[in-house]
């Protein structure tokens, strides 16, 4: 009976990928906390890095461009969440709240 | 005939996408939170199976390490902890779920159709042969995107803390 789980190829990592980031775009359209649609982007980057590792490791001979792209998101990521906390404690010094259907305005 | 890594695979996947499902469902901030570093956790286990065991240590270190932190201390400094996130409308969700539902059936079928030529890969995944990699200047090497990277973390540590520093009007207030 167990002989029906196989190995689990290229596909199924890149399914795998599609549902994670699904799940972070719906997070991103229904938070209203800033920090809420931070954290739906982050499981969204995280998705598209594990489809660039499953690429790598099934789909190319002899090469680590996937990893190394990976690399560069973990990367970016981390400058995006250092920009986006600075600005959220900023808006929260002035505004008091940090809920984006209600920030409408850039300055007062 | 089925070995213990098969296994394993499903449990990891199982794991992230119901820890995914408590990120964006779960209405205090810092519940969803940990529930990220869960994700993030069972994702570097994805990495070793993947064959990418540099990226795993990369991926503790910086994302659960760093960036799940610092998620934590901009929660705690603007009280999002205690106040729960407002609950949004019933259809808003619902288009939500039906535009997101949406990009994975396209998605999936995109996948399931598209026919990937598997090889078998040989790829020396050691540190030694990611850092030639990364600083190889070729054609084949990526010198020039680290090299943007660097600028771009110098530029983000710069930036921050012009941002977050006290403004004048907060400083006589």
């Amino acid at each position: 009976m167990l002989s029906i789980i196989q190995e689990p190829g290229l596909t199924y990592w890149l399914l795998l990928s599609t549902v994670l980031f699904s799940i972070g775009l719906y997070g991103f359209f229904t938070r209203t906390n800033a920090i809420g649609i931070l954290i739906s982007v982050e499981l969204m980057l995280n998705a598209a890095a594990i489809s660039f590792v499953s690429f790598n490791n099934f789909a190319v001979t002899g090469d680590l461009d996937g990893q190394i792209m990976t690399m560069f998101i973990i990367a970016v990521a981390a400058a995006e969440v250092v920009i986006g906390m600075a600005i959220f404690i900023q808006i929260f010094s002035k505004q008091r709240h940090l809920n984006v259907t209600k920030m409408n305005e850039l300055s007062r | 005939m089925y070995n213990i890594e098969t296994l394993f695979i499903y449990l990891l996947s199982i794991v992230s996408v119901l820890s995914a499902v408590l990120v964006v469902t779960q209405r205090r901030i810092i519940r969803s939170v940990s529930a990220l570093m869960m994700v993030l956790l069972v994702t570097a286990g994805m990495y070793v199976i993947l064959n990418a065991e540099f990226l795993t240590g990369v991926q503790v270190l910086v994302y659960i390490g760093g960036i799940v932190i610092l998620i934590i201390f901009a929660i705690m400094l603007t009280g999002a902890g205690k106040t729960n996130d407002d609950e949004v409308d019933t259809h808003k969700k619902l288009l939500a779920f039906a535009v997101s539902f949406l990009f994975l059936l396209c998605s999936t079928y995109a996948i399931v159709n598209t026919p990937i030529k598997t090889v078998d890969t040989g790829a020396n995944s050691s540190v030694r042969a990611l850092g030639l990699k990364l600083l190889d200047y070729s054609g084949t090497g990526h010198v020039l995107a680290f090299e943007v990277i660097s600028l771009l973390l110098l530029a983000v540590l710069i930036g921050a803390i012009v941002v977050a520093r006290k403004t004048e009007e907060a400083k006589n207030a």
